[in-house]
Formats: structure tokens, C-alpha cells, sequence
């Protein structure tokens, strides 16, 4: 066991060596040089001597393995440097729509568990009838259905048409009345891959013999299902929790941007639009060390719970 | 086969396909209005007998650009997963089959992609490659081609230990035959599952990134952007919002419902463990 975590986390780090230099060479993916794109305005371009200025001031006169060097240095010690734009320190910008980012997700985190447990349990039991369809069609719309546009009709329903709810923003520091929406919209798609793996999973149990014995020696069926098979069902649920999280960060993308919630995804959005170079990569390698800290949690619980796995295999 | 069309969710996925294929390669034959043609005077209007789906803020036929907007649509969606099969069918097959340094390097090499969020991945690439479907793509092959390089490695490395791949040494087949003959067909299976499942992923992701802007360019009819074009008049015009999100919802959930029906006959583990 020791010597499979030791070695799961000896391998985080030519990852995160590898996501430090595709973020790193983003700048100089992008067509035009970076000083001279940022510094255009509606006058024309930039004189050159500012465009030297700018390069130096930012460092980009340097070569590039130097420039990488100095920049995974300073990101080892957590420092990202400083926005183009705004000239404020990445790493503040960071933390703090990180901040907004982890209460969305939690609240969301939270709807879904609320409204994919109980559904995957009741799909179950109810196997094969009508329920059971409609839990599982109502999953599988809930990974198809488009956050950007299941937000807009939210938004439609409850904050045009009933006026109920803000349409966006951050609120008052992130209020419940801002949260609501966006947090229901980037729950879905976990929701409906919760509710599928509760009801796989539960059915898996109750398909084995110590099920079948306690039947036999006459347990009401509640107790069957609620102590002997939930139980054990609920291992894979609770693990792929925490991958949910990774959903979430994938979803805070595009639903943040839209309720205008000043999280990481907006962060992100924003400073694409902005060809703010800092922010990007810092916002890139920021998110992949949580990431994969993440999964790297998720699998050691696995394992952890599930003795009948042999991590000498896994890779 | 006839088995296949038993289960109801491949029949249903299926059908919904072949009519979104029909429908891309027929648009102009199918379409009631040129999906580009711009009229002011036409402005935002509601659905009519005449625009059934309604006009956008520039008096262009919805249901027109809709029709066009699946050519887009299953276009990205096809090729994204044809590149990313190709690039994960070589990376996975010279890990899984070859293994040592190689199969050390390549799975490094996947860990890294792996390692950033898809989205973030993707809305990356393609914001620092700069707009347009071919860089669009790109962005999404450079999330997708992992999933298929370790399945198609986990499967061969359970594969090659196998009799009759050991009988095939035995009697002097060459590396080559071996996988093209016996390695291969036994990896199709899972292969296919995760290939439906993901055209339906990447018309979702590239929808999304056309949304941000960052995908296919104005004026061509792309379900995404024009949900970005609708924004503006949700209050006044909710329609265009409806249809294209509609469209893009029917799609991925065709890939969804066709993909989960395979894996219930292609896959005897999940049929045996998961009754369904």
C-alpha cells in the first residue's frame, strides 16, 4: 500500500512538469507576438520603443529556456508573476476566484447528492418498471443537456418569467440568491452520473449471495436493502464523488462565465479574451495541482476501501 | 444483429442519428431559406408559418441555420474522434504491446494531458490558437486521444497474455500479424463503446467552446454560436435560445443513448454484473 502511494506520487510530478510546459508555451502558440497584440489600441499599433519596454519590463526579452526556468522557479515558490493587465500578483487573483469556485462547487456538490442518491436507490429497487425508465432517461438528459443553454433556461424560468432570482452575479460576497442557479446548473450533469452509478451499484449488491442469506433468513426487505446492500453500493458512489469534483471544474468553465460568478472558469474565460498570458498559465498549473491531488485522493480511498483491488497492478 | 435491435436504446439512438445524417447531407435541399441571408427587416420575429423556428437579431431563418448547423456539428464530432482513435490507437497499441521505455514515455505523456481539467485543456488550446474549426479541433483532440491510448492499452496488455496469442507466437507469427489479427479484433469492442460516447462528448465540448467564441466563426450556422448570438435578446426573443440548445441536447443525447446500448451487448461483464 505504501509503496503504491509513494509511487502514485512520484508520477504527479513529470506531470505537472508537463502541464507547466504546455502552459508555459502558450504565449508563444498564439499567433503575433504577445507585447505587440497587448499593446495595440484603437490608435494603431504600438511605437516600438514601448513594445521593447513592455518586453523587458515582463521579462520576454529574456531567451526562452530562461524565461521558463525563472517562471517554474518563482511557481515552485508560488509565485505567478503579474497580470498584463491589471499588474496585480496572478497568485491573489487566483486564490480569490478560487475561493468563489470551491462555494459553488460545494453547494452544487451538495444539490447533487441531495437529488442522485435517492433516485439511484429508487431506480433500483423499482428495476424495470416505469420509474426505473424515467430515472435512467432523466440521467442520461442530464449528461447530454448543454450547461450553457440549461442555464439560459433557467435563467428564462425563474429570473425573467417569475422574477425570483437574479439573473447573474456575484451578490453580496456570493449569496444563496446568486448561488442557486448556477450551482443547479453545474450539479446536472453529476447529479445524472451519480444517480447511474447509485442504481448499477446497488443492483450489483443486491444481486450477491450474503443478500440472497439474508433474505433467506427473513429480513423485511428495508433492512435487506438499506444495511446489507447500501453499504456495501455505497463504496464506488462515495469515491466518484470526489471525480465529480473534476465535472464540476469542468463545468465551472462555461457556468460561471454566464452567471457572471467570479470563479477560476471565469477567471480563465476572461483572461483568454484578454490574451492575459500570466493568469492563464498560472490559472492552468493552479488547477491541474488541485486536480490531480484530487484523483490522486479518490484512488488512494479506493484502494483503501476496496482491499479486493491490487494496486501492484495499476499503474 | 437481431439482438441489437432489441435493445431499445440502440434502435432509438440509432434513428436519431441516421435522420441528423440525412438531414446534414440534405440541408439544402431540406432548408425552407438560405441559412446566411441577411434581412433588417425581418428582425426577431416569433415563429411563423413562414420561419418556423423564427428570425435571429440579423432576419435570418432559425430553422435554416439549425438544418445547416448539423453539418458542423456531426463534422467535429466525427473527426474529432477519427484523430483522436488514430493518435490513441498507435500511442496505446506501442505502449500496451511493447511496453519498457516506451510504454513508460507514452503513459508520462498521457498523465500530463490528463492532468488539467478537458475544459480548461481545450478552452486553452483553442483560445491560443485562435478561432476557427480546424484549431477547434485540434483543442479537442488534444482531450479526447488519451481516454482511447489507455483502453487500448489495458486491453492489450490483458490480451497479449492470452493462449492463443502465446499459439500464434508458438508457431512463428510475427509481431505485426499477431496485432493485426489477434490483438485488434479483441480491443474493437470497448473501442467502439467509447468512440459513440465521445462524439457525443466533443459535439457538447465544441459547442460549448463556440459558445465562448472560441470555435467556429460567424456567419456559418453553428448550433453554439448562435446560443452566443441569442444572448443578447433573451428577454425579447427567447426562441433563438430554445431551438439551437434543443438541437444540440437531441444530438449528444442520440450518441448517448446509441453508446450505452452497445455497451450493454458489446460488454458481457456489465451485462452479467448490471441487470438492466
Amino acid at each position: 500500500m505504501l509503496a503504491y502511494i509513494t509511487k502514485r506520487i512520484l508520477l504527479i510530478v513529470p506531470a505537472l512538469l508537463f502541464v507547466s510546459i504546455i502552459s508555459f508555451s502558450m504565449v508563444y502558440l498564439a499567433p503575433g507576438d504577445p507585447a505587440e497584440v497587448l499593446l495595440m489600441s484603437p490608435n494603431g499599433s504600438p511605437s516600438p520603443e514601448a513594445i521593447d519596454a513592455f518586453r523587458v519590463r515582463m521579462g520576454l526579452d529574456q531567451p526562452i529556456h530562461v524565461q521558463y526556468l525563472r517562471w517554474l522557479n518563482n511557481v515552485v515558490h508560488g509565485d505567478f508573476g503579474y497580470s498584463y493587465m491589471s499588474e496585480q500578483p496572478v497568485s491573489g487573483a487566483i486564490m480569490k476566484s478560487f475561493r468563489a469556485t470551491l462555494k459553488l462547487s460545494i453547494v452544487s456538490m451538495i444539490i447533487s447528492i441531495i437529488v442522485s442518491i435517492p433516485l439511484g436507490i429508487l431506480a433500483a429497487v423499482k428495476q424495470n418498471t416505469i420509474i426505473d425508465d424515467l430515472c435512467r432517461l432523466g440521467a442520461l438528459i442530464g449528461v447530454s443537456i448543454p450547461n450553457f443553454w440549461q442555464a439560459f433556461l433557467l435563467i428564462l424560468f425563474f429570473s425573467v418569467y417569475l422574477d425570483w432570482l437574479p439573473v447573474a452575479g456575484y451578490g453580496n460576497g456570493g449569496d444563496l440568491e446568486h448561488m442557486i442557479l448556477p450551482a443547479i446548473t453545474l450539479g446536472t450533469s453529476s447529479a445524472a452520473v451519480t444517480a447511474r452509478l447509485m442504481r448499477s451499484s446497488l443492483l450489483e449488491a443486491l444481486s450477491q449471495d450474503y443478500i440472497t442469506t439474508a433474505r433467506a433468513k427473513g429480513l423485511p426487505e428495508k433492512i435487506v436493502i438499506g444495511k446489507h446492500a447500501l453499504k456495501n453500493a455505497l463504496i464506488p458512489v462515495v469515491t466518484m464523488l470526489g471525480l465529480n469534483l473534476g465535472f464540476l471544474l469542468n463545468g465551472a468553465v462555461v457556468v460561471e462565465w454566464i452567471f457572471g460568478w467570479p470563479g477560476i472558469g471565469d477567471l480563465v474565460v476572461d483572461s483568454i479574451y484578454k490574451r492575459d498570458y500570466t493568469v492563464i498559465q498560472g490559472s492552468i498549473i493552479f488547477i491541474a495541482v488541485i486536480f490531480v491531488t484530487l484523483n490522486l485522493i479518490v484512488d488512494i480511498s479506493y484502494t483503501y476501501l476496496n482491499p479486493r483491488i491490487s494496486y501492484e497492478s495499476v499503474d | 444483429m437481431s439482438q441489437w435491435t432489441k435493445n431499445r436504446n440502440i434502435l432509438v439512438g440509432l434513428s436519431i442519428i441516421s435522420l441528423l445524417i440525412f438531414i446534414a447531407v440534405f440541408a439544402p435541399q431540406i432548408a425552407p431559406h438560405n441559412p446566411t441571408e441577411v434581412n433588417s427587416k425581418i428582425r426577431l420575429q416569433p415563429p411563423s408559418k413562414e420561419y418556423p423556428f423564427g428570425t435571429d437579431h440579423m432576419g435570418r431563418c432559425i430553422l435554416s441555420r439549425i438544418i445547416y448547423g448539423a453539418r458542423v456539428s456531426l463534422l467535429v464530432g466525427v473527426a474529432v474522434i477519427s484523430g483522436s482513435l488514430l493518435i490513441g490507437i498507435v500511442f496505446g497499441t506501442v505502449s500496451g504491446y511493447f511496453g519498457g521505455l516506451a510504454d513508460d514515455l507514452i503513459m508520462r505523456l498521457v498523465d500530463g494531458f490528463l492532468a488539467i481539467p478537458s475544459m480548461f485543456l481545450a478552452l486553452a488550446l483553442a483560445g491560443a490558437l485562435g478561432p476557427g474549426l480546424f484549431n477547434l479541433m485540434i483543442a479537442l483532440i488534444a482531450v479526447e486521444w488519451t481516454s482511447y491510448a489507455r483502453v487500448v492499452r489495458g486491453s492489450i496488455l490483458s490480451v497479449k497474455e492470452q493462449e492463443f496469442v502465446e499459439a500464434a507466437r508458438g508457431l512463428g507469427a510475427s509481431d505485426f500479424y499477431i496485432l493485426v489479427h489477434h490483438v485488434l479484433p479483441n480491443i474493437i469492442s470497448p473501442v467502439i463503446v467509447i468512440a459513440t460516447l465521445g462524439i457525443g462528448y466533443a459535439i457538447l465540448a465544441a459547442a460549448g467552446l463556440s459558445f465562448l467564441g472560441f470555435g467556429v466563426q460567424p456567419p456559418t450556422p453553428e448550433w453554439g454560436s448562435m446560443l452566443d448570438d441569442g444572448r443578447l435578446f433573451m428577454r425579447k426573443a427567447p426562441y433563438i435560445m430554445v431551438f439551437p440548445g434543443l438541437a444540440i441536447m437531441i444530438t449528444v443525447l442520440a450518441f448517448n443513448f446509441l453508446g450505452d446500448g452497445l455497451r450493454d451487448e458489446l460488454d458481457p461483464r456489465s451485462r452479467k454484473e448490471i441487470p438492466h
